[in-house]
This record gives C-alpha cells, structure tokens and sequence, in this order.
C-alpha cells in the first residue's frame, strides 16, 4: 500500500507519505517528489505513516535534498521518525554516526544521526 | 633473577604447557585420525614451542621440533596421513622436547642421539626426502598464507558496489550487508557521491556502494561467500588490513595511510597537504582531492581496528593472567590471617556492643567472605587438566602390558583446589597402575568370557558437597575377596578365622604390606602402594572406599575436600578448650543429660529418635580434666556411612576455619589434623574425625580380645 497527501500552505508544501516506501512506488515516489519540489520552496516531508523504507526510496530521498540545494530550496521532515525508516537508513550505511563527522563536514546533511534526532535538515 | 632468566622460566613454562597440549591433541588425534583441526592444533603448538625457543635462546628445542613440525606441514598439506607410528613418534618427540627443556642451564645436555633417532624415524615416515625438503622450503607458517589467519580474528576492509539492476534482480542489499553483519564486529558506510539529483535518477538503479570494515573470525572464506551469489556484475574489494592474535600486528593507522592504501589519494598529494599542519581530513576535503564520504569511511575503519584492538588487548588481560601459585598461595595465607582477625573484630565489637562498631564488624565480615571465596575460586581449577595426562599413562601402561585399554573420563570440569590436584596425582597414578596391572585381563582372557576385547577405565569427578568424588571404574577381574583373607592371614593381618564383612575385607588392601600379586611388575606388586594411596588421601582429609565384584570389575571412590585452605568449621568447648569440628560431616547436634547417658551402662551409645547412635567423649578421649555439665551436647557427623557423636561441653557455633598446620613436632598426633586461630587470640584443635573414630574402634577391638 502506498499513498500521499500534499498539503500546500503560504510558505510550505507538506508532503505525508503512507504505507510502504519500497521500490514498487519508486517511480511513483519520485514523480511525486519532483512534483512538490517544483511547487514550494521549502518541502516538509512527514513520514510518521510509513510502515516500509527500502535502499531505493532512501537514494531519491537523497536525491531530492541534492536537488533542494542546487535549486536553493529546503527539505526538511515533520512528524515522529518511523522505526522503518530508521531502520533502513540505519542498515544501509545512510545514517552517519556524528562522532565519524569530520570537522570539515559540517555541512547539514539528511543523514547525520544530530540534523535527523532534531527532525529536520 | 636477570631479565633474561625471567624469559627463559616464562618459556619453558610456556612450553610445558604446550606440550600437555600437545599430547592431549596427538591422543585425541589417534581416535580421529582425519581431525584436520586437531592437526592444526598440534602444528601450531610446534610452531610456537619452535619460534619462541629460538627468540629465548632455546636453539636446540627450535632446531628439533622444527624437524617434527615439518612432518605436521607435510601432513596438514593432506601429502601424508596420520599412522600409530607417526603419534608414538610425535609423543617422544614431546618427551625429549621435555628433557632438552629440563637439562637446558644443568651443563647436560638431552642425548642428542636420541634426538637424532626421532628425527631420522620420522623422516622415514614422510613420503620422499624430495618432497619433505620441498615442504619444508614452504612449511613456516609466515609463507603460508592460507594458515595464516587459522582461528586468528581478521579485520578486513571491504568495498562493495552491487550491479546497477541490483534491485530489478529481486535482491534487496540491505540484507547482503545484514550476512556480512552477522559475520562478526562491522562498521558499514554508504557512498553516495554517484546519486544524481532528482530529475536524473533512475528510481530502479541502485546508485549506492558501500565501504565495510569488519573483523571476524570466521575466516576470509566466510567472508566472500556473502557475494558469491551476486558477484556476476558487481565491483567487490576485500582487503586483510589487521589479523588479530597474540601481538596486534599494527599501531592504528593513520587515517592519510588509509587514504593511500586504498588509492583514494597519492602519497604525493598526501604529503602536500600535511605540510600545512591542518587536521587531515578537513585538507583533503577542502582540497578536493576526496570526498567526505571517503573520509568518513576512512575514519570509521581507523575507528573500528582500533576499537577491536583494544578490546582484544582488555579481553586478553582478563582471560590470560599468569600468576605464579606462590603468590596465590601468600594471597590465600594474607585472606587466612584477615579472615582470623575478622573473627577478633566480630568477637570485640560483640562484646562492646556498639550498634556502629557492630555494623562495621558485619559489613567487613560480609567483605571478608566475599574475599574468602573469590580467593578461592582463583585457586580452583578443573580436574580435567589431570585426567588428560592419563590419557598418555594409559596408552603407555596398555602397550607395557599387552592389554587393550580404552580410557573415558565424567566430569573434567569439575573444578577442585590446585595444591589438591596436585597432591592427587601420584595416589591416582598408583590406582590407574593397579586397575591396568591387575584389573584389566588381556584380551585373550577377556572375550572368551563374553568381555570386549579392550578393558574399560573409566575416571570420573562430580561435587557432593563440600567434597569432590573421584571414581576410578575398571571392567576387569576384580577383586577376590577369598585371596584377599587368605593373603592377609598368611602376613598376620587377621586372625585366620576372623569374619569379616566384604567392605572390611576390601579394606585389608590398604593395610601396609599388603599384595595379592604374586610376581612382582613394574607396574604393581611390590606392596607398597595402597597403604601410601591411603595415606595421601587422608592426608588431604579425604577417604577412599572400595567395591569390587568378581569378574565384573572394580569401583574406588575418592572423596576429597575442596579445598585445604580455609573450610567451615563448628566451634565446640569442653571446659576452657576449643576445638573445631569440619562442618561438612556433621549431620545434627543432640543433647545429651546425665540420665540419658546414664541408661548405656557404661557404653556410649544413644538413642537419636529411636536410632542407635555411638558417641565418643572428647572430655575422656583428650583427658581434660573438671565436671560435666549435666547436660551435655552430641555433634553427630556421618563418617564412611556411618553415623558417630562427639560429645562435647557446649557448641559455640559456626566458625570459618582458617587451617594451620601443626608442625613437625605434632606431626604423628593422632585425631588431630590441624589447628586454627580464634578471634580472642587462643589456639583451637581441629579434628580428625575419621581418625578419632578408628582409634577408638581399633581401642575396643583390642580390649575385646
């Protein structure tokens, strides 16, 4: 199962994503993504509903903070973090442990354990 | 002691070891001639006996057992296969490795002829000079890689980028790096410098690759079985940066060699950024010679080895402390003397009756238990160690004799005080000797009695109590109770016609003199042995029991106390004397009135709810003069199955029992096994209650004739 709802407000496009955010609803997730990026300067991205994250999900989720800084727009995420999503994040490699940050990074960044405790990049 | 001498005494310590180790595995090795890790065992044990021989001056020992060690790479290699001939060799060769160890620093040396026996025998064995001189240009362990890492830790480093179609294979990645989790200790970082940005990505392509480092045990092979099945199209990378084993091989590397030895960035770009003294990889990143992500899985496998490093040294240091038992034994005589001057605390504190001095006094003694018993357990080690020696004995003593013996052991990890193992060895040796000489038949007369061809010695050990039980079971002739009366008769032991029971009987086996055996071996029959087994069982405060039946076999049971250092004891007074009695064999305490003492009629027995109970005065048996009390208390303890009361003025209570040994002058005092320190300064006796009770019974058995 998957589905979403976009919710458009003066500043921000809030984007709740439900179910499961595998590489069945890839293609479907990225339309999306594209989609709402090109509508707001700043995307909000609730993932409190999703019961399944796998790697392919996790790269456009990548993919879309790239595009939000080339375009000088924000990603950020609402709402409590799902176990699936920190799972996945946390058995791929994704989540960056802050201790291994290197001062020169201090970038922020959707990945480190620090930008993504706080719920947002 | 110089430096030197200190390594010298480490090594043949360390070698002795070895060579028990040695042993066991070349006797397991004879049951299961395939082991390939019991073979591994044995070469690695050579290995090391050979490296750190010749690292402390023991040239000889490295020179001769890399001869031997050879034979094991020839056979490791699967070129030759294990013979009896190959183990009887190998054991010598562990025997003269033992003598060149003893007489190394005496002036004599081991006979080098014998060394060069052994060395031309088994290189007889081995398949072709040719060969074996082969073998031995690739037989040390250094040029063989494929041992080097034999039940060592491996960290290795890890880059893998999965095929592109990945997940339109149907594979989820994730769960690969999952396998490789489950390997063992593993940091695993993601590179995503090749995700594109969203307008470009292929939702279906897998993009991510990833940096691994991992430290396992399981062997580089476990390692690369992880990808086999996704291997067809993907980029894989192992590398061994760190093998674990007694010696980390590096210091932690710095995270700029890590950069170079992966190719991540040249030495000279390297070098140019370190001349500007800034935090390497906040230069490089800024240099854009490498990204973060490289960094970072740099930093994480620098952060990885070095955790694993440590963690290796601090188990290492838990696990493996040496520690000579003298210093043991001063830290069990230091407990001993606390534990005495706790029992003063307790006692002043009791009688100021100070609520704080009370609560201090209970505290230290609670500490002082806590101490006791932990100072013990160091102490204590498992009886395997000694039935593994055994093992050797008996294959020696079965090929002495002709007889086919098949050694089992019960409960080698029944853990028992080390200066009483040590003490055991010889008494069990003697039985051993005994259950083989005389017990086991030779096959000829065992099958046509339906027996297996090969005897059975079994050795088994189990707790009971305060005490360890060690049977030693054969299934030989056993014993003839007939022989036993009519030998025992012809040296004077028993009257002719004295009836006895078979226990008593049995029993006239350790009377000193004693043998049935009418030809006289190496092994037994010189009549001496049972009585001194005897001896040194009781002098541990243990008993030794006996049953047999004929042509079925023979049981000894040994009953050792746990420990000889501190026990619990019950404190008993007559008039002003102290004595302990070993709580460990006392079942009840009764009392005892004038009345009821009167009603034996002079004999000293009472009735203990209806059962018969006799009783030994401690005032009479120690002559301690002044009146009874009218009611006096029976200790009653059970003594080889049978229940005896001491009877004393009044019990004082428990008492942890610090033995002091009496000295020489005392030595041949009977009932008495040692003495102990109480907390008012005053010397108590401790008894021997075994050897009470068979004086007295020898006492009445005298004034009966």
């Amino acid at each position: 199962m998957f589905d979403y709802k976009s919710e458009q407000t003066e500043d921000k496009t809030v984007l709740t994503i439900n179910g499961e955010l595998t590489i069945q609803n890839a293609a479907v997730f990225k339309d999306v993504l594209l989609e709402s990026l090109e509508k707001t300067g700043h995307l909000v991205l609730n993932l409190e509903n999703v019961t399944d994250v796998d790697l392919s999900c996790l790269q456009l989720l990548c993919s879309a903070y790239l595009a939000t800084t080339e375009l000088n727009r924000r990603l950020t995420m609402d709402g409590g973090c799902p176990e699936a999503f920190r799972k996945a994040a946390t058995d791929s490699g994704y989540l960056k442990d802050e201790a291994c940050k290197p001062s020169a990074c201090n970038k922020s960044c959707l990945w480190t354990e620090a930008d993504y405790s706080r719920g947002g990049v | 002691m110089s430096t030197a001498d200190q390594h010298k005494d480490a090594y043949r310590e360390e070698a002795l070891e070895l060579l028990a180790e040695l042993e066991t595995s070349l006797l397991d090795l004879e049951q299961s001639p395939d082991d390939m890790e019991l073979i591994g065992r044995i070469f690695r044990a050579l290995h090391t006996i050979k490296g750190s021989g010749s690292m402390f001056g023991f040239e000889d020992i490295a020179e001769f057992t890399h001869e031997v060690e050879t034979v094991f790479d020839i056979v490791r290699n699967g070129e030759m296969s294990v013979t009896k001939e190959l183990i009887d060799l190998t054991l010598s060769a562990g025997d003269h490795v033992k003598m060149m160890l003893n007489a190394a620093g005496t002036g004599h040396p081991a006979d080098p002829k014998r060394a060069q026996e052994i060395i031309a025998s088994l290189q007889k064995l081995s398949p072709d000079k040719k060969e074996l001189d082969a073998a031995r240009a690739v037989s040390s362990e250094e040029d063989d890689p494929a041992s080097l890492h034999e039940g060592k830790s491996i960290t290795c480093r890890i880059r893998f980028r999965p095929p592109g179609d990945i997940f339109m294979r149907g594979i989820n990645p994730l769960l690969i790096l999952d396998d490789l989790r489950g390997l063992g200790e593993c940091r695993i970082v993601a590179q995503k410098e090749e995700i594109p940005v969203l307008n470009d990505i292929d939702p279906e392509h897998c993009y991510t690759y990833w940096d691994a480092v991992l430290t396992t045990d399981q062997g580089i092979n476990a390692v690369k079985e992880v990808f086999e099945f996704i291997e067809d199209g993907s980029d894989l990378k192992i590398d061994i940066i760190d093998i674990i084993d007694d010696k980390p091989t590096s210091s932690h590397k710095k995270l700029g060699d890590i950069l170079v030895e992966r190719g991540d960035v040249s030495p000279d770009d390297l070098q140019k950024v370190l001349s500007r003294q800034k935090r390497i990889g906040e230069l490089l990143v800024d240099a854009d010679l490498v990204d973060t992500g490289k960094v970072e899985s740099a930093l994480t496998e620098q952060r990885h080895v070095r955790e694993v490093q440590e963690k290796y040294q601090r188990s290492e240091t838990v696990s493996s402390i040496r520690v000579s038992s003298d210093k043991l034994d001063r830290l069990v005589n230091l407990v001993g003397e606390l534990v005495t001057v706790q029992a003063r605390l307790t006692r002043t504190s009791a009688l100021r009756n100070d609520p704080e001095l009370l609560s201090i006094s209970e505290e230290v003694e609670r500490l002082t238990e806590y101490l006791r018993d932990n100072t013990m357990s160091v102490r204590m080690v498992p009886i395997g160690t000694m039935f593994n020696k055994f093992k050797r004995l008996v294959r020696d003593l079965s090929a002495e004799t002709g007889k086919e013996v098949e050694m089992s052991t019960e409960g080698a990890d029944t853990e028992l005080d080390k200066t009483v193992i040590d003490k055991l060895n010889d008494p069990l040796v003697h039985m051993i000797r005994n259950s083989i000489d005389h017990g086991i038949e030779p096959p000829e007369v065992r099958e046509p009695m339906g027996k297996p061809r090969a005897g059975m010695l079994h050795l088994s050990a189990r707790h009971s109590g305060a005490n360890v039980l060690i049977e030693i079971t054969d299934d030989g002739a056993g014993l003839d109770p007939e022989a036993i009366r009519t030998r025992a008769a012809e040296k004077g032991l028993i009257d002719p016609d004295a009836e006895l029971s078979e226990k008593d009987t049995f029993a006239l086996i350790f009377e000193p003199g004693f043998s049935t055996a009418r030809k006289i071996t190496s092994l037994s029959g010189r009549g001496v042995g049972m009585d001194v087994v005897k001896r040194s069982i009781e002098a541990l405060r243990g008993s030794i029991e006996i049953s047999s039946r004929k042509n079925i076999g023979t049981t000894v049971t040994l009953k050792i106390p746990l420990t000889l250092a501190i026990i619990d004891g019950l404190l008993v007074k007559i008039a002003e004397e102290v004595f302990v009695i070993p709580l460990s064999i006392i079942e009840e305490c009764v009392e005892l009135s004038r009345d009821a003492a009167s009603k034996g009629n002079g004999r000293r027995i009472s009735n203990v709810r209806g059962e018969i109970v006799p009783y030994i005065s401690l005032r009479e048996r120690f002559m301690i003069n002044g009146d009874k009390p009218p009611i006096e208390q029976i200790v009653i303890t059970r003594i080889e199955g049978r229940r005896i009361g001491l009877v004393v003025d009044h019990v004082i209570g428990e008492h942890q029992t610090v033995i002091k040994t009496l000295g020489r002058v005392y030595k041949d005092v009977e009932g008495v096994s040692g003495a102990t320190i109480l907390g008012d300064g005053r010397v108590a006796l401790i008894l021997d209650v075994p050897r009470l009770v068979q004086n007295m019974e020898r006492e009445v058995a005298f004034a009966g004739q």
